[in-house]
């Protein structure tokens, strides 16, 4: 017995041992972090999170535009240019009028966008808990109600009355249904996020952080808001402020504004930042034609999505406009194609080292024209642009309304920038669909395609009318 | 027992009249035997029973009379204890003593000289001068007490030396292997006269020198044999393993259980059935020999794993990957499949509730446990098995690609079609039919060299093992070399302490020729290559596919210019150790506490030439990745086990254990080398690194109770609590309970009276289980990096990847078995099973407004079925000493059902629709068009509905909805083709032993899959001018005149990316696995050798397999396996598909010889 009991006693004691040399590591244990990623619980700490999180909405809000989902609804689908060359189905569905709501370019555009303003809403539901620098955070939180207000402006524009989601998605179980908000209210929550952006923003920045949205941005972009939702004056207050805030000038020529290397230059508002090698643009890549000479396009692997410049762009050009030469070449087979974001040191496709604009200074200077009406000051800041275009100017005794002639001037100035479909959106939309339906015609022979008023807003995508049940289809669709 | 048969036998004694002379004899003799080598307490305790037996027996026995013994004995011995003059005699007469050792400790100790004495002399010596007295009967000295009174006192006078002298028999037993086996019991017939072999397989037995004498040998798991001694002193016996193994123990999860206690449904596979077969590793070994468990191979190539499923495929999400448990630790395949086939003991899959729900959250999806040889007490056994041959591609496999001539034929006719006139190569074909096939299979040499050595004291056993496996891939310039080896030791340091480690090394080297996927891998290339195409230039060298104006589109490379320039090697090290302790603490409680660690060093490096047409790039690039993983784990366990009043057994295990894996991953890659001499990172340009870590952790109490009740009914019930950090916050742990009950009817008297019943248990068992497979860091939100740059400097931006699920959880598997294991006739075991997997909270991709900003949610929200039925039987049809032959037979029927795909899911889709899981289907069917025949002018002109731009010769298509449109394949007229999922999946089994010959042959085979062959969507790429196959040449659509066989289109056919039902075929086949001829020599001939046992064998491996198949491995498709990534292929709407159409090798067929000794 002597023998068992030694034995019986050094056992558990071995055994306590053992367990009490586990329990105590036990409690982190089972809580395993990982590396490979951030951990959403350790994140949002300190002003460097916060940072780096409005870094990534803006990597987010480039990627609307890089992965060419939004490029093919705001640019292709308008009488700019059109889907030919290569493009996918569904790609040429969007752009002819002929997709349905499970068309992926609708699907991607709206995910992207989504996707895009839960990260601004994470920044700007969890950037005041932050112990930090007050005015960083202001600013930090301007930025990304500025990155949600454009998303949402987009979105507005192209699908009408979206959901208004304004607080960070934490947990996805459970009831995820969001109501469609009405276009009145999604643009109160745009102005809403410009105006406390164009306060909390500086007016310009230096060195590492020339890129990131200004007051004068945001000032512009309200202005844009209230010029697209019909309220004139208000646009026209704003945009008078960005005008006499005197940071902004038009470039001497045209042309600059495309060189590779000019970036953010006196012109420009806001632009999507380009950097290659590895944080390239992908516009030229996409848009060069096949037949483009290689040593224009070392790449060469440029057949993607490329969008063809219709007739009807190219006979708005008028003679002389320095803008055609700046924007538009032909390829060996006389085929024409967009050159605004030309790089000819792009050695890999996707990598080239142009900005993509978003808001320009002859933006502000037409949108306020715009937005003051038929007048001499008006005119004025309409030949400003025309001027840097070597034509000559126009006054109220030029033929055409005064809208027609604004509406002419921007489609030759901001081709291939993504403004065109909204521009059209601000005639009258029997007008819109008639210039659509001329295009169409033409661009689409014998193909007996026409769009009514139902095609002036695009399908809310399958993807949220089948998980959100009380999302209501836009008429037609 | 021993005390308790001999106390009812003397009962029956006195209460039976007719006292069997032999019988009670026996029983003296045997008592006789067991003192020799019993325990004191043996002695002690049955003194009292003896006594009185004694008494009763002796009296008969004297009426025989008295015999002599010739036996001579010689010694010399100063003051030696009797004891010790006893066990000399023993020794130099073959008789033995029987005595109470209370009356010897009252002797004193004697001077002894004798000189060829006779036995009577020589017991007269002793016990000259001592208080005892002497009685022989037959050849056991039974001594008792002087004063004692007994009627035997004159016997004492008797003649003894008149008996014929016993006769010593010597012999030794093995294994079919020639593995010795210990423990033997070797009993002469009608006597209970016997012994049992030692750990060399030795016995020595001392007899009566009767004619006709016969032992009767018999091991628990084998089959008893009988042997006629005659004038043989020598005898060698060789035990072939019972076919019931009633009494086998089986491996289950942290123990072993008799197979005679177990609840659960288990098959065992044993080294038998694996070794002398030329595998790499267990599983390619395993496939048709057991029910239940799926084995395909998805490649042949040597060196890869295959996708094991047990009892179906229970998870959309989630893996299907069994549990692997080596030796007690819980790993991977790649771990498992590290261990020498060789020194694999035995392989047990445990399928239900009952023998899975141990391993709670991983056991799901059933657990394979590896259990490899451990050391053995005795003289060191050396074994030595050697095995070399060749592996060839079957012929009949290849995909039947077309001649020069027919290519030629076919796109004449195609240009005739299109009204185009025929390309050039066409009209200037010069005759050239290469047979691309021929030249990337080669013979591929195989050799297997293994060294085990085994042995050590009662205090220390070890065992050492070497292998070495070189099997060259048939396909050119590919191989697998693997070097393991095993280390085992274990030290008893007392009755109740022991100590183990072992230690499991492996390295692995895995040659490849080629990308594993695509045009570019060398099957793709010579099965869509132009056979007019020359493979070599005049000059001998190879030519350029791309330079012949043939190939259109994709430039192709020779597959023997990418063998010759592809260099791509994985190199995988693995580490298996384990130390425990095992303390007893008191009789039956058993703690055993062991900590583990499993490291694996896998680095691969690919170094892709700069090929023009390669296929996948025309650019050199190098990928070198290394991942390492560590997986520790600690196991404490405490067990008793305890037997009350022989009727109730009971053993229960509680258990607590710590698991942590952790892996790193780092990957190096450069392209656009300048040319293919320097090969690493530094020469070529455009370097890129990544690295990727993570890790889990598991904590796990574990209990089991077993339960046995007059070994007529059984229960099991265990449950385990399983932590892991894999799961949500909210749901970190999870109960698996399960519980079985048996009944072993046999037991029973009325099965007894029956006669022929061995055996008969019914059992049925229920629990949950759980499937962890659900990757490290799903339920954690988490953010990732994404370059931004400001005033042209880059930054990072950190952006979400995943809302993350606090709630998420294992997917639970709820299972019912319900089985029985008939044995019959001593001949014939039948194991029946019904099962029923249901997984709840079954891991989706729930879609969620893509608004949230995310578009999927993973949520625990369907659930699906997997039932079906498991038979196996396996016969002695013929049980002879020269002759026999057994038959063996499994088979499983799988059913599979969709039960619930959540919310907003009424299917999934896979490739645009080209796959379809649906509820109340099964996963993964095909959707295509379905080809109800070929278009006529006929039909055209009858206006029959067609895609635009048919004509008659192409597919015919069926309008389902009848609108007059053929839609595509994921429209309205898509057709869902069927389970890809065999239905029925079989082995059959047979062996026929004459003499020393043993032949045998396994079948394996599957019924009831039709998949989406992805190959197909290739042929009808014939835009590119790529070869096709004979059934889209023989009979073929010519002209209205010759419409040809009514199912094969025109030459030109338009069906281009499309997804049509052509493209669907049956996977059924029937495969002859292996057969294997087998001589063991004869003891004559090993004692001349200085061996213990040679065997030769020949083995051929997948000699033949009887399919439709059209060509290369039936069970390479499984469509959610994108291993090594997809193929980019067009649709018909100019959308791509990904997926993996690469044609494959077919199974190679390998011819081995072997042969295997023990020194």
């Amino acid at each position: 017995m002597k023998f068992i009991d030694i034995y019986k006693v050094r056992a558990i004691i071995l055994l306590f041992l053992l367990f009490s040399i586990i329990d105590s590591c036990k409690k982190s244990f089972l809580q395993q972090v990982p590396t490979d990623v951030i951990p959403t619980v350790a994140f949002y700490k300190t002003a460097e999170d916060l940072t780096g999180a409005v870094n990534g909405a803006y990597a987010y809000q480039r990627s609307i535009y890089s992965n060419y989902f939004l490029y093919n609804i705001e640019e292709i689908r308008s009488d700019n240019t059109s889907n030919k060359l290569g493009a996918q189905a569904e790609q040429r569905a969007a752009d002819n009028f002929q997709a349905d709501q499970g068309n992926y370019i609708f699907g991607n555009d709206w995910a992207e966008s989504y996707t895009c303003i839960n990260l601004c809403n994470a920044i700007i539901n969890r950037g005041p808990s932050i112990n930090m620098d007050n005015t960083l955070r202001d600013r930090l939180i301007g930025e990304a109600k500025f990155i949600r207000a454009q998303t949402y402006f987009c979105l507005v524009q192209d699908y009408g009355g979206v959901p208004l989601r304004l607080t960070e998605s934490t947990s996805l179980s459970g009831d995820n249904t969001l109501a469609r908000a009405s276009v009145p209210d999604v643009y109160n929550s745009i102005v809403g996020d410009l105006v406390f952006a164009a306060t909390a923003l500086p007016k310009n920045y230096t060195g590492s952080d020339v890129g990131r949205a200004t007051s004068g941005a945001a000032l512009g972009l309200l202005g844009k808001a209230y010029l697209q939702e019909g309220k004139k004056d208000s646009a026209a207050f704003y945009l008078q402020q960005v005008v006499r805030s005197n940071e902004y000038q038009l470039l001497p020529k045209y042309a600059d504004l495309w060189a590779p290397a000019n970036k953010n230059t006196a012109e420009s508002l806001f632009e999507l930042q380009y950097f290659p090698p590895k944080d390239g643009s992908p516009f030229w890549n996409n848009q060069a034609t096949p037949a483009v000479p290689t040593n224009l396009v070392p790449g060469g692997t440029n057949t993607a999505f490329p969008s063809v410049p219709t007739q009807d762009l190219l006979d708005a050009y008028e003679p002389g406009d320095l803008r055609f030469p700046a924007s538009v070449a032909f390829d060996v087979n006389g085929r024409p194609y967009s050159i605004k974001f030309r790089d000819t040191t792009e050695l890999t496709g996707g990598q080239a080292r142009n900005n993509f604009p978003i808001l320009r200074y002859s933006d502000i200077l037409l949108s306020l024209a715009e937005a003051l009406g038929e007048s001499t000051q008006a005119y004025a800041l309409i030949n400003q642009v025309r001027e840097r275009a070597g034509l000559s100017d126009i006054s109220a005794a030029t033929p055409g309304t005064f809208f027609d002639k604004i509406q002419h001037e921007r489609q030759v100035e901001f081709a291939f920038e993504c403004q065109r479909w909204h521009d059209l959106l601000r005639l009258p939309s029997s007008q819109a669909i008639s210039i659509m339906n001329a295009d169409l015609a033409r661009d689409l022979t014998g193909q007996n395609i026409s769009i009514d008023q139902h095609d002036l807003l695009c399908p809310i995508p399958v993807t949220e009318t089948q998980t959100n049940s009380l999302v209501v289809q836009n008429p037609g669709y | 027992m021993f005390v308790a048969s001999l106390a009812k036998k003397a009962k029956n004694c006195r209460s039976n009249k007719f006292f069997n002379q032999n019988q009670i004899k026996t029983m003296i003799l045997t008592v006789g035997y067991q003192n020799k080598s019993g325990t004191n307490s043996l002695r002690a305790k049955t003194w009292l029973i003896m006594k009185l037996t004694i008494v009763f027996l002796l009296f008969f026995t004297f009426q025989v009379g008295a015999r002599g013994y010739a036996q001579k004995v010689t010694m010399s011995k100063k003051h030696a204890l009797l004891s010790d003059v006893f066990k000399a005699i023993e020794q130099q007469t073959g008789f033995l003593f029987f005595y109470d050792e209370a009356l010897l400790q009252k002797t004193e100790p004697i001077d002894i000289t004798l000189s060829d004495a006779t036995l009577k002399e020589a017991l007269s010596v002793c016990l000259k001068d001592q208080p005892l007295t002497y009685t022989i009967v037959e050849n056991t000295i039974v001594i008792q007490a002087k004063t004692t009174f007994s009627p035997l006192q004159s016997n004492l006078t008797m003649e003894i030396d008149r008996y014929p002298p016993p006769v010593t028999i010597h012999g030794r037993v093995v294994n079919k292997r020639g593995e010795p086996l210990q423990n033997v019991s070797v009993i002469i017939a009608g006597t209970k006269i016997g012994t049992t072999t030692n750990n060399e397989g030795r016995f020595t037995l001392t007899a009566p020198a009767i004619t006709n004498l016969v032992l009767e040998i018999s091991s628990v798991g084998f089959q008893k044999k009988t042997v006629k001694v005659g004038s043989l002193t020598e005898i060698n016996v060789t035990l072939d393993e019972a076919v019931t193994g009633l009494n086998d123990v089986v491996v289950v999860g942290y123990g072993t259980q008799r197979k005679r206690d177990l609840t659960g449904s288990v098959s065992t596979v044993t080294n038998d059935q694996i070794e002398s077969r030329p595998v790499s590793s267990f599983e390619d070994a395993l496939a048709g020999l057991a029910p239940g468990i799926d084995v395909p191979p998805r490649s042949a190539r040597p060196g890869n794993l295959s996708s094991i499923s047990i009892r179906g495929i229970g998870s959309i999400t989630a893996g299907y990957d069994p549990l692997f448990v080596v030796d007690g630790f819980a790993t991977d395949a790649g771990n498992a499949n590290s261990i020498s086939p060789l020194d694999i003991k035995s392989v047990e899959i445990l399928k239900d509730a009952s023998a899975t729900a141990i391993y709670g959250s991983r056991g799901a999806n059933g657990v394979i446990i590896i259990t490899t040889k451990s050391g053995r007490a005795g003289k060191t056994q050396l074994d030595v098995s050697v095995s070399t041959g060749f592996a060839k591609a079957p012929k009949n496999e290849f995909y039947k690609s077309l001649n020069g001539a027919q290519y030629v034929e076919w796109y004449k006719e195609k240009a005739a079609f299109a009204g185009t006139p025929p390309p050039n190569w066409v009209t200037n074909w010069d005759g050239t039919s290469t047979k691309w096939q021929d030249l990337i299979y080669r013979t591929a040499p195989f050799q297997n060299y293994a060294v085990s050595a085994s042995g050590g004291t009662d205090k220390l056993t070890f065992l050492l093992s070497g292998n070495y496996i070189d099997q060259d891939d048939i396909l050119l310039k590919a191989g697998f070399k693997k070097y393991t080896s095993l280390a085992r030791l274990e030290y008893k340091a007392n009755k109740r302490i022991s100590l183990g480690i072992n230690l499991a090394p492996g390295y692995t080297v895995q040659t490849l020729s080629a990308p594993d996927n695509d045009e570019a891998s060398l099957t793709g290339a010579a099965v869509f290559l132009p056979p007019i195409i020359p493979a070599y230039n005049k000059d001998g060298s190879f030519s350029d596919p791309n330079s012949f104006g043939v190939i259109a589109s994709v430039p192709m490379a020779n597959p023997l210019t990418i063998a010759s320039l592809y260099k791509g090697t994985n190199k995988t090290t693995y580490l298996l150790s384990n130390i425990y302790a095992q303390i007893e603490i008191i009789d039956g409680l058993k703690l055993r506490s062991s900590f583990g660690a499993n490291l694996t060093n896998a680095s691969d490096n690919t170094f892709q030439p700069a090929l023009n047409g390669l296929g996948l790039s025309s650019a050199t690039s190098l990928n070198l990745s290394s991942a390492q993983t560590v997986n520790w784990l600690n196991e404490n366990t405490l067990t008793y086990t305890k037997t009350i009043h022989s009727d109730h057994k009971i053993d229960f295990l509680v258990g607590y254990t710590t698991q942590k894996v952790t892996s790193n991953f780092l990957s190096g890659n450069a392209n656009t080398f300048a040319n293919n001499l320097g090969q690493t990172l530094g020469f070529g340009n455009t370097i890129t690194a990544s690295s990727d870590a993570t890790s889990n952790t598991l904590i796990s109490y574990l209990s089991r109770l077993n339960y046995v009740y007059k070994d007529k009914y059984l229960l099991t019930a265990t449950i385990r609590r399983d932590g892991s950090s894999r799961f949500g916050v909210n749901n970190q742990y999870g109960v698996f309970p399960s519980v079985a009950l048996g009944w072993n009817m046999g037991n029973e008297s009325f099965i007894k009276n029956l006669g022929f019943v061995d055996n008969a248990k019914i059992r049925g068992s229920y629990g949950t289980t759980g499937n962890n497979q659900i990757g490290d860091f799903t339920s954690q939100g988490s953010l990732t990096t994404r370059l931004q740059s400001f005033g042209n400097q880059a930054t990072l931006g950190y952006v979400p990847v995943a809302s993350g699920n606090p709630n998420l959880s294992w997917e639970k598997s709820l299972k019912t078995d319900i089985g029985a294991d008939i044995g019959l006739f001593e001949r014939l075991n039948i194991v029946l099973d019904y099962f029923s997997n249901r997984t709840n909270g079954m891991l989706l991709e729930v879609n969620v407004p893509p608004s949230t900003g995310y578009s999927t949610n993973l949520e625990n929200i369907g659930s699906m079925r997997n039932w079906g039925y498991e038979a196996s039987a396996n016969l002695s049809l013929i049980k002879g000493n020269d002759f026999s032959w057994d038959i063996g037979f499994n088979a499983t029927h799988l059913n599979q059902k969709v039960l619930n795909l959540g919310p907003n899911t009424g299917e999934i889709q896979q490739f645009f629709g080209a796959l379809i899981t649906k509820v109340g289907g099964t996963l993964e069917q095909a959707n295509a068009n379905n080809v109800i025949g070929i278009l006529s002018q006929k039909d055209i002109d009858n206006g029959i509905a067609k895609k635009p731009g048919d004509i008659a010769g192409d597919y015919k298509f069926q309008d389902v909805n009848k609108d007059g449109i053929i839609s595509a394949y994921n429209g309205p007229d898509g057709v869902l083709q069927g389970s890809n999922l065999p239905k029925w999946i079989y082995g059959a089994s047979t062996r026929v032993t004459y003499k020393n010959w043993a032949l045998s042959a396994l079948l394996q085979g599957q019924a009831g899959a039709n998949v989406f062959d992805f190959v197909y969507q290739l042929y009808s790429l014939h835009i590119f001018n790529w070869n096709l196959d004979h059934f889209l040449y023989d009979g073929r659509y010519i002209s209205a005149s010759d419409p040809g066989n009514g199912h094969t289109p025109r030459a030109g056919f338009n069906d281009v990316g499309a997804v049509s039902s052509w493209e669907m075929q049956s996977t059924d086949f029937l495969r002859i696995r292996n057969v294997n001829l087998a001589y063991n020599f004869s003891k004559k001939i090993t004692d001349r050798l200085f061996i213990n046992g040679l065997k030769a064998f020949i083995s051929i491996e997948n000699l033949y397999t009887f399919t439709k198949f059209r060509g290369g491995n039936p069970q390479a498709i499984r469509y959610n396996i994108g291993g090594a990534g997809g193929v980019v292929r067009l649709v018909g709407d100019g959308r791509t598909l990904s997926l993996n159409s690469t044609p494959t090798a077919p199974i190679p067929r390998v011819f081995t010889f072997g042969i295997n000794f023990s020194l």
